[in-house]
């Protein structure tokens, strides 16, 4: 009994992420439709970010860690497709092995090694709190960063472009409609994954410990080893999402590694909501279309992005997955009223 | 024996608490900290979990030292802590908050599981999908309880398990560590409600400014007024 799921899962609560889904899966007929494929691309994007978003939330709105290291292990996952597709490119091997463009090879390889850069980074920064981690993992971040721009062979500050055609296994995912499905079907299963370990005995004991450690501790609990493998789990998560990144855009660059890119992750699973697995999913969404609404108009868009962002968050404190809470409260309230 | 103090001393920064504290427990014994407010019963509770290290003394548990072990260690090494103040999960469900705390220990019979945690507790079972802060006060005791329970230990530690609870609500609680002794489960019990505690203890050590100024049975403690009024209060 004590391993089975502490809280089961309900299909009211399936039923936003399911919808979230949908919506994106139906991106590409729309776009077809309308004769506007510039909107898969948006929905790529989308869909990578919002991998991102839900994997540094596991640390964020699960364990109460706000990490700023997310982007530098965000590229580190892209860094590892791109470097493996130049090493392909050029025929020159990495050590002993063949370089590669098969994700199939290169995105567990992503995982692994962002995951054990999360746990050398973790290691050191979760032996401190509040904003020692906060600062801690902002110097990891800059870290990496400027270890991305110091690899010269790799393009140093221009970036890395991945000239190869990308595949996984013997499909070809270069076409952008391939790609788009793929990039959902991680996504999919990141949701599943991170909601099973949210419910999961692991997860509870890790919400615990985030609301209060020295009674987590009272009850056996060990924050430190807890916080440690739920920051491997979301540093793996995060380097596929730059992974996806790198393979869909055909290229890799410090830029997206910089400390403000950790930023904006942050501001995504707030936007969205932190309480609940796809909240940051729709954060991401709606943060990448007013970031693209907003540009479009002004140079001066993140005056208005940074006025939208306090308003949702102050009227809506479970972010804007709590959207559907509120304004079902609302009716219910003038229904009283009527 | 189970738990042996020995010239346990503590405190916070320079303000010394306890001042070479002496205790023993025997298996299947139950005990009470008495004394009053300030006296150094919650430090000596913190000592003992290991959210204070002394700073002189020995704790031996079961015959090895914690004095200088981690909390989650102690915790898993058999000593089971009901905090002052309940101190339950509000974020987490009645279901969560016992389920976190599931340690399976392989050296026991009959070890607590979530389902037998339910049947001891019955009120639980109903509100197994309430979040922690819509429990009564008496609830949230039964949860604090049974979460411990989860954690099989072989000594269970409750530091003012009744405070605030409703009178009918206090006899319930009484009536459970009733049957954990009977159960054979040792307790250290604080708590200020003196004539459930003769009822159920076997001894009571009294402290007095740090220091164990009494000790004995509950008949003793009962024939004498004279400790009563001088530690006591009462």
């Amino acid at each position: 009994m004590a391993d089975n799921p502490p809280h089961p899962v309900r299909w009211r609560d399936a039923l936003p992420p399911a919808i979230l889904i949908a919506t994106l899966a139906a991106t590409p007929l729309v776009a077809t439709a309308i004769g506007d494929p510039f909107l898969v691309k948006v929905a790529t994007r989308v869909v990578i970010f919002s991998i991102a978003a839900v994997a540094l939330n596991f640390v964020l709105g699960f364990g109460g860690l706000v990490s700023l290291c997310h982007a530098g292990l965000f590229g580190v996952g892209g860094y590892v497709v791109g470097v493996l597709a130049w090493h392909d490119f050029n025929a020159e091997p990495v050590w002993i092995f063949h370089g590669t463009s098969n994700l199939a090879i290169s995105l567990p390889l992503a995982a692994m090694t962002s995951g054990l850069a999360a746990a050398a980074v973790g290691a050191i920064s979760l032996r401190t709190s509040g904003p020692y981690f906060l600062m801690i993992t902002l110097a990891f971040n800059q870290m990496l960063y400027y270890g991305a721009i110091a690899l010269q062979k790799y393009g140093g500050e221009d970036g890395l472009q991945i000239m190869s055609d990308v595949s996984l296994g013997p499909f070809d995912v270069s076409n952008r409609y391939r790609f788009f499905y793929l990039a959902l079907v991680v996504l999919s299963a990141t949701l599943l994954l991170t909601g099973r370990f949210v419910r999961s005995r692991f997860g509870v004991a890790l919400r615990a410990a985030a609301q209060n450690e020295t009674r987590a501790i009272a009850v056996g609990i060990d924050p430190w080893v807890y916080r440690l493998v739920a920051f491997v789990i979301s540093g793996a998560l995060v380097g596929v999402a730059g992974a996806l990144l790198a393979a869909g855009q055909q290229f890799v660059s410090p830029v997206d590694m910089s400390w403000d890119r950790s930023g904006d992750l942050v501001v995504m699973a707030v936007l969205g909501g932190i309480g609940v697995v796809w909240g940051p999913a729709l954060g991401a969404a709606v943060f990448i279309v007013l970031e693209l609404v907003l540009s479009s108009w002004t140079s001066h868009w993140q005056l208005a992005f940074g006025l939208l962002v306090v308003l949702i968050v102050v009227t809506l404190r479970g972010g804007l997955a709590d959207l559907g809470r509120a304004l079902a409260g609302a009716r219910r309230m003038e229904a009283a009223r009527g | 024996m189970l738990l042996d103090v020995r010239g346990l001393e503590a405190g916070y920064g320079p303000s010394k608490v306890l001042f070479g504290l002496d205790l023993v427990i025997a298996e299947g014994e139950v005990v009470t900290l008495l004394g009053r407010n300030g006296m150094g019963k919650s430090t000596t509770v913190k000592c003992l979990s290991g959210l204070l290290r002394p700073t002189a003394g020995e704790i031996l548990f079961k015959g090895a030292r914690i004095d200088r072990a981690p909390p989650h260690v102690i915790a898993h090494g058999g000593l089971g802590l009901v905090p002052e103040g309940r101190h339950i999960f509000a974020n987490l469900t009645v279901r969560e908050n016992l389920l976190m705390a599931a340690i399976r220990r392989g050296d026991r019979k009959d070890p607590w599981t979530f389902e037998r945690v339910l049947d001891f507790f019955p009120r639980l079972a109903e509100r197994l999908g309430n979040g922690g802060a819509q429990l009564s006060g008496g609830e949230q005791q039964m949860l604090a309880i049974g979460r411990a329970l989860m954690t099989n230990p072989d000594l269970l530690v409750l530091d003012e398990a009744t405070e605030g609870l409703a009178p009918l609500i206090r006899q319930q609680i009484w009536r459970k560590l009733e049957a954990l002794k009977a159960m054979g489960l040792a307790m250290i019990v604080i708590d200020k409600e003196l004539d459930a505690l003769l009822g159920l203890a076997d001894r009571h050590y009294v402290i007095e400014k740090g220091e164990i100024v009494w000790r004995g049975d509950s008949a003793a403690l009962d024939a004498d007024k004279t400790a009563q009024d001088a530690y006591l209060g009462v």
